[in-house]
């Protein structure tokens, strides 16, 4: 029985240790690694950009904008809560580093408004939550365009095995009063994602990709 | 290039880029505008090195390069900016095969930055200050944006920085037991204590008001980035937050300096201005 138990906690011991995040181990990128990577970010960017869509579209039932705004919040770093990640620290003098649990605020959506005289900002999860409420008084469509511009991959120094990027994308937002467009705007948002390796038992790498702070670079009206 | 050119080089682009898309957006148009912009730092670095184009330029066309180098310029500076400058510009970034470095300490990021006091039982109204940001790469290679410098905290605060108090020089026969008066009573005047030659360090002022609870970070409104990597010239760089197909981060400013002393001074003056 003992020995059953032992090897019982050696084989789940050895499955955590398989799926641990690829975060001790430091990878270069190969050009097949970066193609894999954008795709996955591009497509977690879409993601969003479609839950957001349904968020604020009050033509659709309650409870399938709900489950969008959920699957919107899981799509962001601590979905999209406060959260606390271990990160490395330098000692100056003496080079050495540690891992210390860090907190971080939970993702922020900044706004400006047209003239940038004054900002907004809010927890994405306020900031969902606010574009549902707008749905259920206005009728709002939210459109996107094709085009996703992403930065070079770069290192994040905090956390190994991480990758960070900026992905730039142009929203089409109108509100209607019954059917006629009451309001139009085009905004150019930016959104930070994180990508981590993931090893998998099988060799394979997955490469996760969470989305963080969203700032409105600009917004003119349609 | 002949001196005649540019001029009409520029003639040729300002009109498109100023005018010609400030009408009512459509869909199509800010769309052209979103490929237009240079929205991040990494595009400005892109077309300033001549791995991508503004679509108006024609990769075909002799003088695009050229054309690209000139739409990173804010059309408001192109306006009042003398030629011969911009054409010496233009030649030192096409003939050296210049590079605009982000990870580098040449790019300093000089940012408008709001706090909010945290007074105990006082309502305060927020500061603005700046807050100059480096780029910094260490041994592994690893980058980071680090502060580097701070100012107008001092001024935000009310902090008297040029006030002399003086301390009866008969005090340390006490153990300068007169310093309970000056430190604890009349705390608003503590800054005049300091020797004639001893400086404020507004970096440090910042990170132990921030550290004691007294300041907590709110928002950046505004950030504008100084460029000191290319040899004779410093640039800086603003958001140009406009219709049309000469906006995002721009050239707003050209300065050319002589040496790395300039260069050193031009720092100097920004971190510590007059």
């Amino acid at each position: 029985m003992k020995n059953y138990i032992i090897n019982v906690w050696l084989i789940l011991l050895l499955l955590m240790a398989a799926y641990i995040p690829a975060a001790a181990q430091e990878r270069e990128l190969t050009e097949e690694d970066k193609e894999l990577v954008e795709t996955r970010v591009a497509q977690k960017v879409r993601e969003f950009q479609n839950f957001l869509s349904e968020i604020a579209n009050g033509k659709l039932s309650s409870q399938r904008r709900l489950n969008s705004m959920k699957s919107a919040l899981a799509l962001f770093i601590g979905g999209g809560e406060r959260y606390t990640i271990e990160e490395w620290r330098r000692t100056r003098s003496s080079g050495e580093k540690v891992l210390v649990p860090v907190e971080h605020a939970a993702p922020f959506v900044q706004v400006s408004n047209i003239k940038r005289t004054s900002i907004t900002q809010s927890p994405i999860k306020k900031y969902l939550k606010k574009q549902y409420d707008s749905g259920n008084v206005f009728n709002i469509k939210i459109e996107w365009a094709d085009k996703i511009y992403l930065t070079d991959l770069k290192p994040d120094p905090r956390v190994p095995g991480r990758y960070v990027c900026t992905a730039i994308m142009l929203q089409y937002y109108q509100k209607f009063y019954g059917d006629k467009p009451n309001y139009k705007d085009a905004s150019t948002k930016s959104v930070v994602v994180y990508v981590d390796a993931v090893d998998l038992p099988d060799g394979d790498t997955l490469w996760d990709a969470k989305l963080g702070d969203i700032y409105v670079l600009e917004t003119h009206k349609l | 290039m002949s001196p005649v050119i540019l001029p009409i080089l520029m003639a040729a682009i300002l009109p498109g880029i100023v005018v010609g898309n400030t009408a009512a957006q459509t869909k199509d148009l800010a769309l052209e505008n979103f490929e237009a912009r240079v929205n991040v730092l990494d595009q400005f670095a892109s077309r300033f090195e001549g791995r991508s184009m503004h679509p108006q330029c024609d990769p075909a066309d002799s003088l695009a390069m050229r054309k690209n180098l000139t739409l990173l310029f804010d059309s408001d500076l192109l306006e009042v900016l003398p030629v011969d400058m911009l054409e010496e510009f233009i030649d030192s970034v096409s003939d050296s095969g210049a590079e605009f470095d982000i990870a580098s300490p040449s790019l300093v990021a000089e940012c408008k930055a709001r706090f909010d006091r945290t007074v105990p039982g006082k309502a305060a109204p927020a500061i603005d200050i700046k807050l100059f940001m480096a780029y910094e790469r260490d041994d592994e290679g690893h980058e980071r944006w680090a502060i580097d410098g701070v100012s107008g905290l001092c001024r935000a605060l009310g902090v008297a920085t040029d006030e002399v108090v003086y301390v009866s020089p008969e005090t340390h026969n006490v153990n300068f037991l007169e310093l309970k008066s000056y430190l604890n009573l009349n705390r608003e005047s503590v800054f005049g204590l300091r020797a004639e030659a001893a400086g404020i360090d507004e970096l440090t002022m910042l990170l132990t008001l921030v550290r004691a609870g007294c300041l907590s970070f709110s928002i950046v409104p505004e950030v504008r980035y100084h460029y000191l990597g290319l040899p004779g010239w410093i640039f800086t760089l603003d958001y140009k937050n406009d219709k049309g197909f000469n906006t995002g981060w721009l050239i707003s400013s050209l300065v050319k300096v002589d040496s790395d002393m300039s260069k050193q001074s031009y720092i100097s003056n920004l971190y510590n201005p007059k």
